[in-house]
C-alpha cells in the first residue's frame, strides 16, 4: 500500500509542517493553489500566519479530515449552519477553549485558508461570548475603548429605542 | 477589510437585540452594524413574515432592512406571547353586514349579505363604503374592488382566498346562495400590483359561475378545482387551457370519498382530502390522469373537515406556501375526534407521514356545521364546532386549539377546551360598532361582552370583562394577517371592521 500523497506548509516565522494532502486540502485555498501550481516538494507559503496557529489548524483539519466539504458554490440560505448558531460539537468547542488572541488568530487563519467550518466554529464562539451582554460588558470583554462622545451614544440610545419599545 | 469580513461573520450569528448592542459598542462596530449586508442576512436567518413590499428586500437600503426585521422580531415575539396584545384597534364602518372575511398579504376581503364581495386594497386610508355601488357590477379603485359575480346571487355563505405568487394575483373562491335556493359558486382573481393608474385589475378567470365548486387550490403551474359531483378541472396557468377529470376517473383515484380539500405540493404532486382517505397524486395533465402514489394514502374513515397549514410566507424562498400540516376530523355517533397529519411533503419516504389524535369529543346534539379559525399567523388555531339545540343556533363550542410546534421534533400541543359558556382567561380583542367590546380568547375561541364602551386606549385589553353574550357579537368574524400583522373583526350582525394592528 502506498503512502498518502503529502505537502509541506511553511509558516510565516518560517517552520515547515509536512501533512497529508487530504489534510490541507481542508483549506480551499491550499487546494486551488495545488491545482493551480500542480504537485511539487517546495513548501507551500502561508505569510500571514504563524506556527502555532498553523498548528492549531492543522490539528481541527487532522480530526476532520474526513467529513464532507462544503459545496463552494452553496446557497447560503441553505446553510443550516447560519440557523443553529450556538450548536458547536463537543470536540469542536474543547479545541476552541483557548485564550482570546489565540482564538481571533485562528479565525484570521481561517478565513484566509478559507476553511469556512473552523471558521463558523470561530465566529460561534465568539458570538456567544457577546451574547445577551450590555455594550460595556462586550467592550470590557474585547478591551474596546468607547470612541463615542455623549451626544453620539445618547443619539444611538435613541435610535435603538424605537425598536425595543413601542 | 479582511477583519471587517471576520466580523460580519460574526454578526451573522448574532439576533436582533445583540446586534443593537454591538452598534453601542463602538464607532467602528457601529459603522460594521450598519452595513446592508448584516441586515440582509438578519432577514433571511430569521425566516419571519414580511409584509408586502413594493421591491425585493436586495433592493432595500439598510434603514428600510432594519425596521423589516425590527417588526418582524416585534410581531413574532407579540404572537407567539401568552397574552398579544394589539398595539392600536380602530373600528370602522362598512355598509353592509358581512357574512365572510378573509385577510391575506395586506388585502382585506369580504363576502357580504347583500351579494358583494369587495376586496379592500388599503386599508390604512378610511374606508370608504359610500363609494362602492351595490348590485352595480364590477368597480375598480385604489382602494377597493368591488366583485359583482352574479346578480342571482344573494347572500354568500363561504368565501377562500389564496395568494398566487407566481402571477402575483389572489385567487377568491366562494360560494352563494341563489334566488332560487340554488348554490353557486365560482372563482374570481383580483392583481396584487395596482396598475399605472392605481387601480387593481379583477376578473373572474377561467371560470363562469358554476354550482358545486368544493374547493380550489393553486399552484406555481395549475390551479385545481374540485366540484361536489366528483369531477375535477385542472387550468394550465401559463396557457390557460382548461381540462378535465370526470367524476368517474376522480372518484377512482380518490376511492369512494367525496372530495373535501386539495393543495398542491412540490414536484407537481397533489393532495387530495377526501370523506375517506387522504392521499398524494402526480399532478394531472392532460396528457396523464389522476395517478396515485401508493404509500402516500391513509385511510381516514369517516372524515367530516380537514384544514390544510401553510408554512410562513417569508423573505427565503426556501420556505415556500406549502403546507407542513393536516389537522382533520372524524365522525362517528356524534363523537368528533380532532388528529393532526402531519407530513413532509418534501420526500417521497411514506414514513414520513403521522396521524396524531389530539382531541375526542361527543356531543348530544347533531353538528350543524365545523369550522377552523387560525390565529396568528397560524400560530394557534381552534376548531368550533357549531351545533343546535331547540330553535337556536349555538355555535359556540370549541373542540380545541393547538399551537403550532415551534422545532421540527416538537409535538403539537393541544389546550382542551372549557365548552359553552366559559369566560376566557386570556383574550385578544376586537370592538363591535355598538361599542360593546368582543373579546376573542384563543382559549376558547368565544365571544363576550363587556359593560363598559372601550375607549380608544382602552381597546388594548380586555381584562375586565363578564359574559355576555347577548347580542351582535354572538359568533365575530375573524382574520389575521401575518404578513401586516393585523387581525380584522366583524360582527356577525353589525356592519363593521375592528382592525387591530400587532406589529
Amino acid at each position: 500500500m502506498s503512502a498518502a500523497p503529502q505537502v509541506t506548509l511553511e509558516s510565516s516565522d518560517g517552520e515547515k509542517f509536512k501533512v497529508d494532502k487530504e489534510v490541507a486540502e481542508r483549506s480551499v485555498l491550499i487546494k486551488n493553489m495545488i491545482e493551480d501550481v500542480g504537485e511539487s516538494d517546495n513548501p507551500i507559503p502561508l505569510p500571514n500566519v504563524n506556527a502555532s496557529v498553523l498548528k492549531k489548524v492543522l490539528e481541527y483539519c487532522e480530526h476532520h479530515r474526513g467529513d464532507p466539504l462544503p459545496a463552494a458554490d452553496a446557497d447560503p440560505s441553505n446553510d443550516d449552519n447560519r440557523k443553529r448558531a450556538t450548536e458547536i460539537s463537543d470536540w469542536d468547542q474543547k479545541f476552541i477553549q483557548v485564550d482570546q488572541e489565540m482564538l481571533f488568530e485562528i479565525i484570521l487563519a481561517a478565513n484566509y485558508m478559507d476553511i469556512k467550518p473552523l471558521l463558523d466554529v470561530g465566529c460561534k464562539t465568539v458570538a456567544n461570548m457577546i451574547k445577551g451582554k450590555t455594550p460595556e460588558e462586550i467592550r470590557k470583554l474585547f478591551n474596546i475603548v468607547n470612541d463615542f462622545t455623549p451626544e453620539e451614544e445618547a443619539q444611538i440610545k435613541k435610535e435603538n429605542e424605537w425598536a425595543e419599545d413601542r | 477589510m479582511q477583519a471587517e469580513d471576520v466580523l460580519i461573520q460574526i454578526f451573522s450569528f448574532l439576533d436582533l437585540a445583540d446586534l443593537h448592542s454591538m452598534r453601542l459598542v463602538s464607532r467602528r462596530l457601529r459603522s460594521l452594524v450598519n452595513s446592508r449586508i448584516v441586515w440582509l442576512d438578519l432577514l433571511r436567518r430569521l425566516e419571519l413574515p414580511l409584509p408586502p413590499l413594493s421591491c425585493p428586500t436586495t433592493q432595500l437600503p439598510q434603514h428600510d432592512l432594519e425596521r423589516l426585521a425590527v417588526r418582524a422580531v416585534r410581531l413574532e415575539t407579540n404572537w407567539r406571547s401568552l397574552q398579544p396584545k394589539p398595539y392600536s384597534a380602530r373600528t370602522v364602518p362598512v355598509d353592509s353586514v358581512i357574512v365572510a372575511m378573509s385577510m391575506c398579504r395586506g388585502t382585506l376581503f369580504t363576502a357580504h349579505k347583500d351579494g358583494m364581495l369587495r376586496c379592500w386594497h388599503d386599508l390604512d386610508s378610511p374606508l370608504s363604503p359610500n363609494e362602492s355601488r351595490p348590485g352595480g357590477g364590477r368597480e375598480d379603485s385604489r382602494r377597493f374592488t368591488v366583485l359583482a359575480p352574479d346578480s342571482r346571487i344573494v347572500k354568500f355563505t363561504q368565501m377562500q382566498v389564496s395568494a398566487d405568487m407566481t402571477r402575483r394575483r389572489f385567487v377568491v373562491m366562494y360560494v352563494g346562495d341563489g334566488v332560487d335556493r340554488s348554490t353557486w359558486s365560482g372563482v374570481f382573481t383580483v392583481a396584487m400590483d395596482p396598475r399605472p393608474d392605481g387601480t387593481f385589475a379583477a376578473e373572474a378567470d377561467h371560470f363562469d359561475q358554476s354550482k358545486g365548486i368544493v374547493t380550489v387550490a393553486v399552484s406555481a403551474s395549475s390551479m385545481i378545482v374540485a366540484r361536489s359531483v366528483g369531477s375535477l378541472s385542472v387550468i394550465d396557468l401559463k396557457t390557460g387551457n382548461p381540462y378535465n377529470i370526470d367524476a368517474e376517473a376522480a372518484r377512482g383515484a380518490s376511492g369512494n370519498g367525496k372530495i373535501l380539500r386539495l393543495c398542491p405540493l412540490e414536484d407537481d404532486k397533489l393532495l387530495l382530502l377526501t370523506t375517506d382517505a387522504v392521499a398524494v397524486y402526480r399532478m394531472p395533465t392532460a396528457q396523464e390522469p389522476l395517478v396515485d402514489i401508493p404509500e402516500f394514502i391513509r385511510p381516514l374513515p369517516r372524515c367530516v373537515a380537514g384544514w390544510f397549514h401553510h408554512g410562513p410566507d417569508t423573505a427565503s424562498p426556501s420556505t415556500s406556501t406549502l403546507p407542513t400540516m393536516l389537522t382533520v376530523l372524524t365522525e362517528e355517533s356524534q363523537t368528533l375526534r380532532y388528529s393532526i397529519l402531519v407530513t413532509d411533503q418534501g420526500t417521497d419516504d411514506g414514513a414520513m407521514w403521522d396521524l396524531v389524535e389530539v382531541g375526542r369529543e361527543a356531543f348530544p346534539y347533531p353538528v350543524e356545521r365545523l369550522s377552523m379559525t387560525e390565529m396568528y399567523g397560524g400560530r394557534r388555531r381552534s376548531i368550533w364546532v357549531h351545533w343546535r339545540r331547540g330553535f337556536e343556533d349555538w355555535p359556540l363550542h370549541v373542540l380545541g386549539t393547538h399551537y403550532e410546534p415551534t422545532g421540527v421534533n416538537q409535538e403539537p400541543m393541544l389546550s382542551k377546551e372549557t365548552g359553552v359558556g366559559s369566560i376566557p382567561d386570556r383574550c385578544c380583542l376586537g370592538t363591535s360598532n355598538d361599542g360593546s367590546a368582543v373579546g376573542f380568547g384563543f382559549t376558547p375561541l368565544a365571544a363576550v361582552g363587556s359593560t363598559s364602551a372601550p375607549s380608544s386606549n382602552s381597546q388594548a385589553s380586555l381584562s375586565q370583562v363578564l359574559w355576555n353574550c347577548t347580542r351582535a357579537v354572538a359568533m365575530p368574524r375573524v382574520t389575521f394577517d401575518e404578513a401586516t400583522g393585523r387581525m380584522c373583526v366583524a360582527g356577525l350582525n353589525s356592519q363593521a371592521i375592528t382592525i387591530c394592528e400587532y406589529a
